[in-house]
């Protein structure tokens, strides 16, 4: 018995097979991109974090400040000023600030050659995290 | 006799007194040396004894400027003489000539009559005991020791200095000592002819190869060590530990004088202000 195809199944068909061919055609070749490492943060993020751990370091240093000036340790103006100044540098010391460091440092290492975008494109993001943490 | 006056007299009791000291509590030692800045001192101005027996004075007032410019940081001079005088009064041995006196008569002095500022009681061109009544009465609102502790352990003294508190020691003084410049060595120490005990102030640190080590401030003179400063090698502290007569006391309290306000006018509430503390440093 002679199947009879309808002008309909005839159109559905030749779509069907130009999908498979175009889905074909479309598969990725060679290697799949490699996936970011678990853990590994953009300078963004590290920027981010440097800027919130180094908020942190600062406000429990003031913290201190404040319990020994309650305790009575700190009682005169020259003290003051040395214990604060030195409460503001505490949050250039922080695990994350190195962290953040040695992520720069890949990028804008002295043994490199000067490279405009990728240096540029780590300060933006470096900005971008401190933006979001001023936020 | 020496060039230098020396003056400090070791009494009989003395090993008693010493060992009769507390000792620091093993709850102080808390501290990460490693974050410490290579060196800090105090910046007292340097007196000279010249020929007088008055070190233990000149020791003494020393760490009363010492602790004064840690707590206010304001560089006050105490008075050396008044220091002398009244430890020798409160001995009762050898007042009425120049013969020294020993540190247990310093610190009761200290304890009991204070110490007034040295424009108040200069010490005299020749041997005296009178003190003005405007000098005794400015000495007793300011008295300078409340408690006292025995540091002769190398690393509890390192401790005691890294937390800028005070310290005196008395220790034997050879004639070589006179030729230290910046580092007091065992050879410089140790060396030459033995001229008698001698009273001194600790009021910093300096690192000699990786090693924290006292910064000593002497009482003849800025031509003497470094602007009358040096270091002190381990090698000779090690060495005076095994005297019995030496000693190396803290001193735990102070009622300072109350200094002028600061000025907060332009004083950067972000940071990046550079203290006292981090400048100079290396």
């Amino acid at each position: 018995m002679r199947l009879r195809l309808g002008v309909d199944d005839r159109l559905l068909a030749i779509f069907l097979a130009a999908c498979c061919v175009v889905g074909c055609i479309a598969q990725p070749g060679g290697k799949t991109p490699a996936k970011p490492k678990p853990g590994a943060a953009t300078i963004e993020e590290l920027s981010y974090q440097s800027c919130q751990a180094r908020d942190r370091a600062v406000a429990d240093a003031l913290d201190s400040v404040a319990s020994r000036i309650d305790a009575g340790e700190i009682k005169y103006d020259a003290p003051l000023q040395t214990e604060l100044s030195k409460s503001f540098l505490v949050g250039d010391a922080t695990p994350e600030d190195k962290r953040l460091s040695a992520a720069m440092v890949k990028v804008l290492s002295p043994g490199k050659v000067f490279d405009a975008t990728e240096t540029s494109k780590a300060l933006r993001q470096l900005a971008a995290g401190r933006r979001r943490a001023g936020e | 006799m020496s060039d230098e006056g020396l003056g400090l007299i070791i009494s009989d009791d003395h090993e008693a007194t010493i060992n009769g000291f507390d000792a620091v509590p093993l709850t102080f030692r808390v501290k990460d040396l490693s974050s410490l800045p290579a060196a800090w001192e105090s910046p007292i101005e340097v007196m000279n004894q010249q020929q007088s027996n008055a070190c233990a004075g000149y020791a003494g007032a020393a760490n009363f400027s010492h602790r004064q410019y840690v707590e206010t940081g304001e560089l006050v001079k105490y008075s050396p003489w008044f220091s002398y005088i009244t430890s020798q009064r409160a001995s009762n041995q050898f007042l009425g000539r120049d013969g020294g006196t020993s540190i247990k008569s310093v610190i009761d002095a200290a304890t009991n009559d204070g110490c007034c500022l040295e424009s108040m009681c200069p010490r005299p061109s020749r041997y005296s005991t009178t003190l003005t009544q405007d000098a005794i009465r400015d000495a007793a609102a300011h008295k300078h020791i409340g408690g006292v502790v025995d540091l002769r352990d190398w690393d509890t003294v390192i401790d005691w200095l890294t937390d800028l508190r005070s310290v005196v020691i008395g220790t034997r003084w050879y004639s070589t000592q006179a030729n230290v410049h910046d580092v007091e060595t065992k050879a410089l120490g140790s060396g030459g002819a033995f001229r008698g005990y001698h009273a001194r102030a600790l009021i910093g640190w300096a690192t000699i190869g990786g090693v924290i080590s006292p910064r000593v401030l002497n009482s003849h003179g800025g031509g003497w060590g470094t602007n009358g400063r040096a270091t002190i090698e381990r090698e000779l502290w090690d060495w005076w530990k095994r005297d019995a007569n030496f000693f190396a006391l803290g001193f735990t309290d102070i009622n300072e004088r109350i200094p002028k306000r600061r000025d907060w006018t332009g004083f950067n509430w972000t940071g990046g202000a550079t203290p006292d503390w981090v400048r100079g440093q290396t």
